[in-house]
């Protein structure tokens, strides 16, 4: 199992990387962290995956 | 081969030399209990006595004993019969019974030790230069345990603190005195034995109740009250915490794990597919993981006595 600790949170990588970052906003250990901003949240997934940013379109 | 009539009759002294250096024991600082038989290869006894010592089975476990700070020695002397003319026949030799008093561990710890009581373990002595001591084993490199007389590893007193002494706690081993005698052997260890080699404490996991689904919050604590959340950082991580469904035995997988000082509880997320995730009214159950699991993680000398039993939220 790979764990990765961030904000005092142990997550389980293997598990979030089945989930995926949108269902990882609505399960429940995204509420164990005592900031709950969704921008927040989707960083918090994307360092425990080593997830990259998606590239952002251009305006 | 045997033969009728003959006994093992050999003249042999020994030889008398002496050379530059001397084993000379120095005082007994403390014991390893292990399950009878037991014995270990002295090419690295420091990794192979750390895992016996972290055994996940316990009657294969072995169990260090330490800071022993005074020995009472009540060893019978050898039988002697003194015959009608005036020569003295020796009839046995003596066994020897050795308390050692120790004080680290208190009462707590002698009731842990009282479960060996009337149960057949045989023993190392280690002295305060880290010497291993017991006797020859199945090969040349094996050191075996001291086999104890009828399972005579005793804890069954304490001394009373009277106003001008400590408490103190009694461990006795009682053997025949040829093992540590003509018998002896011993490894000397390049390490700090008692410092390195450790007994495990147990640990309570006790829930409270989480109205969240999926959502468990329990206390880790030893059995002197320390919460292990208050002191161990590294204890917010899954991989250090074991769910079962209490029915199945099967493994829930846990997705995260934070603890609050505020409340010295521990948050554990658990994955809610069932199965293997309990149905309604059904039990889980949330422990630590093994001892080696623990210590990997910095977490040294722990184990889950009891777990947490739980209704699926």
């Amino acid at each position: 199992m790979t764990t990765k600790r961030i904000d005092g949170v142990g997550l389980n990588v293997d598990r979030l990387k089945e989930l995926g970052e949108e269902a990882f906003l609505k399960d429940g250990v995204a509420k164990l962290f005592a900031n709950q901003d969704e921008s927040y949240l989707r960083q918090v997934f994307r360092l425990a995956t080593d997830a990259a940013e998606p590239v952002k379109k251009k305006p | 081969m045997a033969t009728i009539n003959q006994i093992l009759c050999t003249v042999m002294g020994g030889n008398t030399g002496v050379a530059t250096c001397q084993i000379n024991i120095k005082e007994i600082v403390g014991a390893i209990i292990v399950p009878k038989g037991y014995e270990f290869d002295v090419t690295d006894p420091q990794t192979t006595l750390l895992a016996a010592c972290l055994n996940t089975n316990k009657a294969s476990r072995a169990y260090p004993l330490w800071d022993f700070e005074a020995v009472t020695d009540a060893s019978e002397k050898k039988v002697v019969q003194t015959m009608g003319y005036g020569p003295k026949q020796i009839v046995r030799r003596g066994f020897n019974d050795w308390t050692f008093q120790f004080i680290a561990g208190g009462l707590l710890l002698l009731q842990e030790l009282q479960k060996f009581n009337g149960q057949a373990w045989d023993f190392y002595f280690v002295d305060s230069q880290n010497f291993i001591m017991g006797i020859a084993g199945s090969t040349a490199t094996k050191l075996r345990a001291v086999p104890s007389t009828g399972g005579f590893v005793d804890f069954d007193s304490w001394t009373v603190d009277d106003g001008s002494k400590v408490m103190g706690l009694m461990a006795q081993f009682v053997y025949n005195q040829k093992y540590l005698n003509s018998l002896f052997k011993a490894v000397l260890c390049d390490f700090d034995v008692p410092t390195t080699l450790y007994g495990l404490q147990n640990v309570a996991i006790v829930s409270t109740v989480s109205a969240v689904s999926g959502t468990y919050t329990v206390s880790a604590k030893t059995a002197v009250g320390e919460n292990l959340g208050d002191t161990y950082a590294a204890l917010a991580d899954p991989a250090l915490w074991v769910a079962k469904n209490f029915l199945t035995g099967a493994a829930i997988t846990i997705t995260g794990v934070t603890y609050s000082a505020t409340t010295g509880l521990f948050s554990l997320v658990l994955t809610v597919t069932a199965p293997p995730y309990p149905g309604a009214g059904e039990f889980l159950t949330i422990g630590l993981g093994t001892p080696t699991v623990l210590n990997t993680a910095g977490l040294r000398g722990f184990e889950t006595l009891a777990v947490a039993k739980i209704v699926k939220n």
